[in-house]
């Protein structure tokens, strides 16, 4: 009887958690697809290419990260696969990708919880590059 | 024409799936979730918890939404952090601590096995995920704190000039 209670309780809970979860997500994802269709990424990654060097990365690697930001994880590693990278750049392609990546979804889910989208972005961008800087002198 | 057809085809596949991934996880969780509390698992749970987490600055009922988050992935967190805030588990500190830990680092197992299958080095990068998610914790902790005493601090000033008057 209790496990029926309590079942019926968090059956009611999730429902409203999930209402809650997709008018967020569904206006995002849409966003997220429009990007991916309009194929505007690789004219930004393109300004990104020359900072490459200093992450001890190829210049392609700008369009992984910049999709893996602007898209999905999926996406990063989609455009991976266009061109080959050693184990080293690949660990730290995935560590950059790891610490901040679909920013359009996750920071709106956050934001949800009142911390401010763009405090989120700079948290995550700046770790990104800081550590990716440090993991790139420190291993050799 | 064509493209906004196969636009609108790819999209609602790809919705559908966001969103039944998310009705099915979303209902294991809170279903066990609540069973769990009803037989006073959750609360052993974060007695134990807790004694890993309280370094990070945060009470003890918002272990359980960390480590959901953590392992299971943001989304998911973020539900189970909604839900404890409503209970009154978490405090306002905790929910911009447990966030700002998750945004760095989550859904550690699919993240990593997903980066391990393309080759790269599985302790590198979750070591380096989850100490930085740790610096970055503490960093708005302090913040938070500082900003948080000096407003009590303020307060108390406040309360003994009118006492004064």
């Amino acid at each position: 009887m209790k496990v029926l209670e309590a079942s019926k309780v968090g059956l009611i809970k999730a429902g409203k958690t999930i209402w809650k979860l997709i008018k967020i997500v569904v206006p995002v994802y849409f966003f997220v697809k429009v990007l991916e269709y309009v194929q505007i990424l690789p004219y930004i990654s393109n300004l990104f290419s020359p900072l490459m060097k200093y992450f001890g990365l190829p210049g392609e690697a700008a369009i992984v990260i910049i999709t893996g930001n602007l898209l999905n994880l999926y996406g990063g590693i989609a455009a991976m696969q266009a061109f080959s990278f050693t184990a080293r750049q690949i660990t730290i392609i995935a560590v950059m990708l790891l610490l901040s990546h679909s920013l359009p979804v996750e920071t709106t889910i956050i934001k949800n919880l009142k911390v401010p989208r763009i405090l989120q972005i700079c948290i995550r961008v700046v770790t990104m590059i800081i550590f990716a800087l440090i993991l790139n002198l420190v291993w050799k | 024409m064509e493209i906004v057809k196969e636009f609108i085809i790819d999209f609602s596949r790809g919705i559908f799936s966001v969103i039944m991934q998310m009705v099915i996880i979303i209902t294991i969780i809170m279903v066990v979730l609540e069973i769990l509390r009803s037989f006073g698992v959750i609360d052993f749970f974060n007695k134990y918890l807790y004694k890993l987490t309280r370094f990070l600055g945060i009470s003890k009922g918002a272990s359980l939404p960390l480590f959901i988050g953590i392992f299971i992935g943001i989304t998911y967190g973020a539900a189970s952090i909604i839900e404890s805030y409503q209970q009154k588990e978490m405090t306002k500190k905790d929910v911009i601590l447990v966030s700002t830990f998750l945004c760095l680092c989550h859904a550690i197992i699919e993240d990593t096995l997903l980066f391990m299958a393309i080759g790269a080095n599985p302790f590198i990068i979750v070591l380096v995920r989850v100490i930085v998610a740790i610096i970055i914790t503490l960093v708005v902790r302090f913040f938070y704190e500082r900003k948080h005493h000096t407003d009590e601090l303020d307060n108390n000033e406040n309360e003994f000039n009118q006492e004064i008057k």
